[in-house]
Formats: C-alpha cells, sequence, structure tokens
C-alpha cells in the first residue's frame, strides 16, 4: 500500500464515504421523536378529530408505532378514532395511546361546552425519547 | 481526487459545529446546593444544562415531587413558573425564559432528609431527570 494516498480510491475510507449534507445525529433521528398536531376536523357540534403524527428532529414523519399519554381539559373526553390503539382511559381525559405503524394516532374530543379544548402529549411507561412542548387547542365554540 | 480532497467534508463539519446545534435539543435537570434551613424552609435551584453542561436558557415543563410530609413553592421573587401542585408535594413547573432555572422552596417540619426529583409531564420537550436533591432537615 502506498503511503502518498494515491492507491485510495474513492470511497474506500470511511471518511470518504461520508456526504457532508448528512450530520452524523442522523443516525440517532428515529431515537427522538416530536409530536406534532394536525388540524382539528369537525364532525358535529360537540364532536372533533385531530390526528397526532411523530416525526423527528428534521420534520420527517417517524413510521413506527409508539406509546404516549394524552390529557386535556376536564370538560372533554378523548377516544382513539381511525388511526392509532387505545391502550387505557379511552373516552376520558386521559388516555394512554399507541400511534399507528406510520406514527400517527388520531383523536376524538368530544365536548358538550362551548369552550376552547386544551390537549397535551406527554411521556409515559414504555415511551421513547418524546418532545411534547407542542399542543393542541380544539375550539367548540360556534363560529 | 486525492486524499486531502477525501476528508474534506469532515474537516468541514467541525465537532463544536455539530454538538451545539444538537446539544441544545436536550435538556439536563441539575441541581445547585441546597441553602441553609431557615424557618423550616430550604432553598434550592434548578438549573437546565444541555449534555455539555452549558447552561440552557429554555422555557421547559418539569413535574417535581419530593417525599411525603414536604411541601414545595417557588421561592419568594424566584424565576420560574409555577403551573400546578404548589404547596404541595407534586408541582409542575416552568423553567425560567431568561435564565433557564427555577427556584425551589421545600418546607418540612421536622428532622427528615426530603428528596426531590425532576421529571417529563405533558407538554416536556426532551429533559433528563436522573439527577435529584436531598434537602436535609434537623
Amino acid at each position: 500500500m502506498r503511503l502518498d494516498g494515491k492507491a485510495i480510491k474513492v470511497g474506500s475510507i470511511p471518511a470518504d464515504r461520508l456526504d457532508p449534507t448528512i450530520p452524523l445525529v442522523v443516525s440517532l433521528l428515529d431515537k427522538f421523536l416530536v409530536v406534532t398536531w394536525g388540524a382539528p376536523a369537525v364532525v358535529d357540534p360537540t364532536t372533533q378529530t385531530i390526528v397526532v403524527q411523530l416525526v423527528d428532529m428534521v420534520g420527517d414523519p417517524v413510521e413506527a408505532a409508539h406509546v404516549l399519554r394524552v390529557t386535556c381539559d376536564s370538560q372533554a373526553d378523548l377516544a382513539v378514532g381511525d388511526a392509532g390503539t387505545a391502550l387505557a382511559g379511552d373516552g376520558t381525559e386521559d388516555l394512554i395511546a399507541q400511534t399507528d405503524a406510520t406514527g400517527a394516532l388520531q383523536l376524538v374530543v368530544t365536548c358538550a361546552e362551548e369552550v376552547v379544548i386544551s390537549v397535551a402529549a406527554g411521556p409515559t411507561q414504555s415511551s421513547p425519547m418524546l418532545d411534547c412542548r407542542a399542543g393542541a387547542d380544539v375550539s367548540f365554540i360556534p363560529a | 481526487m486525492g486524499i486531502a480532497d477525501a476528508v474534506t467534508p469532515v474537516k468541514m463539519v467541525t465537532i463544536d459545529e455539530m454538538a451545539q446545534t444538537f446539544a441544545d435539543q436536550f435538556a439536563n435537570i441539575t441541581w445547585g446546593t441546597p441553602g441553609a434551613e431557615a424557618l423550616e424552609k430550604i432553598a434550592v435551584t434548578l438549573q437546565l444544562k444541555n449534555p455539555l453542561g452549558e447552561n440552557l436558557v429554555v422555557v421547559e415543563r418539569i413535574r417535581l415531587t419530593c417525599t411525603a410530609g414536604a411541601i414545595m413553592v417557588i421561592a419568594a421573587a424566584g424565576d420560574g413558573t409555577v403551573l400546578s401542585g404548589a404547596g404541595t408535594e407534586d408541582m409542575i413547573i416552568e423553567t425560567d425564559a431568561v435564565t433557564g432555572s427555577f427556584d425551589l422552596e421545600v418546607s418540612y417540619v421536622g428532622a427528615l432528609t426530603i428528596s426531590v426529583v425532576g421529571g417529563g409531564t405533558q407538554g416536556s420537550g426532551f429533559v433528563a431527570c436522573k439527577e435529584f436533591v436531598d434537602c436535609v432537615f434537623t
């Protein structure tokens, strides 16, 4: 092997294989999940749906099932809709649920009062590293 | 393409550049040294730091719990905000936006070591809460 590097081919050493557009943290991205919220969708005057989507730290969806705790104001109830699985507390203000394999969880928010319901997510038993700083407001005040 | 060209991309991304951006995404709870007991109260400051050990100046929601029998409040004129549970053993707080800290006051009548621990809760970001603090009441 020559020591002047002239015999080294492109792609033959680890440093040469690094893509400068992809920092090392990419390998860790799916370990740190961020909770994002879609826009509420009105089903009827007392029922709305809202979708939680897990994304990574650069905003790409994380397609995996993970457990999180979702709570809301006491006037409302939370249930799991078409995406995800309820693990505990389905139909209450304190729900533990699992996203589906796409990282999505559809929540059904039910409230009989004309108020704005704040919904928050958080980690619980079996949760991964979650960034839950974003919450959602669901308004039941007639337009 | 020579060896110098091959290593250039590595040199373009410094450890410091990567670490700072990445590290500031993660908060570690650290505790200062508890103050002296006065009138059955002990003050202690929670400070967020990044994994590099630097003060992290962000608002972060944290749940604080302590040994049963003691109660917690924010210290007078202290940094931070209490969201719920003031005057109990189970309090949810936010760190101060300017300092990334929370000034806690623990009260207990009697002689006991009161342990205070933090934890993630609804609305928390990436927070490591392995460090706790003991307040020794005599």
